[in-house]
């Protein structure tokens, strides 16, 4: 990049089933939120990108909402990664110089369609036949449960040990999302809890599942030029990349099931970035993409978080709880605060942004310096991956707020 | 801020034939407007770093059509400007220093909706204002800056349809050079103002038909345009400007002018250094959706005063042999509005212009084109205004 880009500010509403409000107060409560973290007014912000599904940009959502006034606004599109989407138009404006600070911002009200669960899959218009069809129709935990039976068959993991890892995933997250007053589940469950819950598509359950709900977060990207004059805590952008795949996976009998490629390669290309040469030793947080559990387990592999084949082992050994060497999702993950296809991607970063700045709370993790937030939209075959390094800076500012 | 003035060059452009295209899906529009890119920029695929993409909910299309081996492709809607930010958003990839090539497409099938023209359904929770806006017809809306127009600036109604059918009957006759266009004849002043009313001012040849089509520009470097080809064309600026509803909400909103427009302008002229676009401006494209916004876009970006195009069309000031050729490939009322790409089409008239490729629609001694697109509506416009001009 041709200069360093800097996260100034976050915010992040409170994610659920918000029938109180519309998706114009949800921006404001995150929006604002990562305003005053940064100490700008909107008048400030020289362009922002902005993702949410539900409206298309003739409803100025964004402008209006946050008084942005003529202010640029571009509108990302990239299904469950609308969000990283977003904050990428907005590290790459900062970055080629033609904004100094820019807004990344999403939301979405899936609740307002009735529907609680993640509609996935692409629908790209024209007619699907073949194998598209079959794939399309799909929901994420039949994706899922595609990958989990094939890693598990290929490495020889016995269905019960591969059902506990995931037993674990799900009960360190759920106690993580009971310390997040932003998330929307604030209980923590017990491993009975899921041996009883019913089968959403084996071996995923219900528990392993998150829903569509509510959210909205925000994010102030500028120049750390721009952010040392501004004078609050910041994290540094030490590397990021992305991948879409072409739809091999849907056409090629070569096609493993036993991680995603476009993670893989948005790991290295992020670490080549950041100077990362040993994943498990010098990232500290990870903030891991989980719209299952199974999701999340694969993408231990494919982020150099876990060796191959050993996720269930590294799960089970604890490597990602709290008290472990790679604490994950602790803000509840997507199990806790629901999916936002136009926010999640923000959302995750903002528990990356807390960790880094030693503003989060009763969830400060010690001695973190550098978190990773691994972020996932599309189908089998055709995902669009983003990874994220964030970083402290050499010289930090005062504390937001 | 900096200016984006000479960090990007445009090293190839393409099209599909725009039209009614049963023939073909999304991908295949894709591949038709990507091919001819590519063969112009005489580069393969691989050799693409990053992707932008316009119109399809499912952005790993593009990687699949072109087979772009995992690179990052993003995805970008800015309703009918959504091709001018694609390419927006590819040109801020260059001039990051991140990627040396970078591939911007579009695609619109619009004509699969199976209703002619854009389904404005709504959201049924909108009231007042906002339904209004919402709710209808899109040509209903822009009749609303027709009338106004007439009664702020005082022409009569037949001076009026006689403004907007030149303007349509200049884009059908520039239309007829342009292969790739929807329509491929020219009409007459009587057809024009005598035809049915769509929405009153507005008659059916005021109205740009939604069709199929789309378009793509490939982006480099110019370090690695100059190893590639001689004729690359420079991103000269780039602005855009996107409303945040105060048309809908202020009882000051005029109706004669795009706020938006005016704004986007500014930033492109301020970025390529322009201070006088009537003299530096050699050629320009608007978006002609209806006859009436190319009328009003004159003098939003500045080749004409306000209030005062209409007499500049009855001069032939716009024509292809006029001060200041606009729409020179027939606009969106000749070529089609394929939503999504039409943004990328425009400056693929703007692309050739400035290199001199534009065949039998050349203008003679052109530097500088400036393309604008608008998307959106009444108070939540989303215009980009981009300016080519050749290398030094």
């Amino acid at each position: 990049m041709s200069r360093t880009v800097v996260i100034a500010g976050m915010g992040c509403a409170v994610a659920g089933v918000r029938s109180d409000v519309g998706q114009e107060d949800l921006l404001v409560e995150a929006g604002l939120a990562a305003m005053d973290a940064a100490g700008i007014v909107p008048a400030d912000i020289d362009a922002s990108w902005f993702g949410c599904t539900t409206v298309s940009a003739n409803h100025a959502l964004l402008n209006f909402s946050l008084k942005l006034g003529y202010t640029p606004m571009t509108k990302t599109q990239n299904g469950g990664a609308t969000g990283a989407d977003a904050l990428r138009g907005a590290y790459i404006a900062v970055a080629s110089g033609v904004c100094d600070i820019a807004l990344a911002a999403g939301v979405e009200k899936p609740t307002d369609s009735g529907l609680l669960e993640p509609a996935e899959g692409d629908r790209a218009g024209g007619s699907v036949v073949g194998a598209d069809a079959v794939v399309g129709e799909f929901r994420p935990p039949a994706h899922s449960a595609l990958y989990l039976t094939r890693y598990a068959h290929a490495h020889g993991i016995a269905p019960e040990k591969l059902r506990r890892a995931l037993t674990r995933l799900v009960t360190r997250s759920r106690r993580a999302g009971s310390h997040n007053e932003k998330a929307a589940l604030r209980s923590a469950v017990h491993e009975d809890d899921v041996a009883r819950a019913p089968l959403s598509a084996g071996p995923l359950t219900v528990l392993d599942c998150c829903q569509a709900l509510d959210g909205a977060a925000a994010a102030i990207v500028c120049s750390e030029e721009a952010a040392r004059r501004l004078g609050r805590r910041y994290i540094v952008l030490e590397g990021f990349g992305a991948a879409s795949g072409g739809m091999e996976g849907r056409t090629t009998q070569s096609y493993e099931y036993l991680g995603l490629p476009e993670a893989r390669l948005a790991a290295q290309r992020a670490y080549a970035m950041a100077g990362i040469m040993r994943p498990e030793q010098e990232i500290q947080h990870a903030q891991v993409f989980d719209l299952t559990t199974g999701g999340e387990l694969l993408a231990y592999e494919d982020l150099g978080l876990a060796p191959p084949g050993k996720a269930v082992d590294y799960v089970l050994d604890g490597v990602f709880d709290r008290e472990g060497r790679t604490p994950a999702n602790t803000d509840g993950g997507l199990l806790c605060n629901g999916y936002q296809a136009g926010a999640s991607g923000i959302r995750q970063v903002y528990e990356s942004y807390l960790q880094l700045t030693d503003c989060a709370g009763e969830r400060q993790i010690p001695g973190v310096q550098r978190s990773l937030v691994y972020t996932v939209g599309g189908a089998v075959g055709s995902f669009s991956a983003f990874v994220q390094v964030f970083g402290r800076p050499a010289e930090p500012g005062r504390a937001a707020g | 801020m900096e200016s984006i003035k000479d960090k990007v060059a445009i090293i190839g452009m393409g099209t599909t034939k725009v039209g009614e295209r049963w023939d073909v899906g999304i991908e295949e529009l894709l591949d038709e407007a990507c091919s001819e890119a590519l063969a112009d920029a005489r580069i393969d695929p691989k050799e693409i770093n990053a992707g932008y993409v316009g119109g399809i909910s499912a952005t790993q299309t593009l990687n699949r059509v072109l087979k772009l081996n995992y690179i990052p492709v993003s995805g970008v809607e800015n309703a009918c400007s959504t091709g001018a930010d694609v390419f927006r958003n590819a040109a801020f990839a260059v001039a990051s220093g991140m990627y040396d090539i970078v591939i911007a497409a579009a695609a619109g099938k619009q004509k699969d909706a199976g209703t002619t023209g854009i389904d404005m359904a709504g959201d049924p929770s909108t009231v007042g204002m906002e339904a209004m806006i919402h709710n209808g017809s899109v040509p209903r809306h822009f009749a609303l800056y027709a009338t106004r127009y007439m009664h702020h600036y005082g022409y009569s109604f037949d001076e009026l349809k006689y403004t907007l059918a030149r303007i349509a009957v200049k884009n059908h006759k520039n239309g007829t050079l342009n292969p790739k266009a929807h329509f491929q004849k020219e009409i007459t002043m009587e057809q024009a103002i005598n035809a049915p009313f769509i929405a009153w001012p507005l008659g059916l040849y005021d109205c740009c038909a939604n069709i199929d089509g789309g378009a793509c520009a490939i982006l480099a470097r110019p370090e690695v345009a100059k190893r590639i080809r001689d004729d690359y064309v420079l991103v000269k600026g780039i602005g855009l400007a996107s409303g945040w509803r105060e048309g809908r909400m202020s009882q000051k909103y005029s109706f004669t002018m795009f706020p938006e427009n005016v704004l986007a302008s500014q930033q492109a002229y301020d970025q390529a250094g322009i201070k006088d676009p009537v003299e530096e401006l050699s050629h320009v494209q608007l978006h002609d959706a209806f006859t009436v916004n190319e009328l009003v876009d004159y003098e939003d970006v500045g080749i004409a005063p306000r209030g005062k195009a209409p007499h500049l069309v009855k001069d032939g000031y716009f024509e292809r042999d006029g001060k200041i050729p606009v729409n020179t490939d027939g606009g969106l009322k000749c070529t089609g509005h394929p939503v999504p790409a039409t943004g990328l089409k425009q400056l693929n008239e703007s692309y050739h212009q400035v290199q001199g490729t534009a065949g039998p629609r050349q203008v003679k001694n052109v530097r500088y084109s400036l393309a604008h697109s608008q998307g959106g509506l009444t108070g939540s416009f989303s215009t980009v205004v981009t300016i080519l001009g050749p290398r030094d």
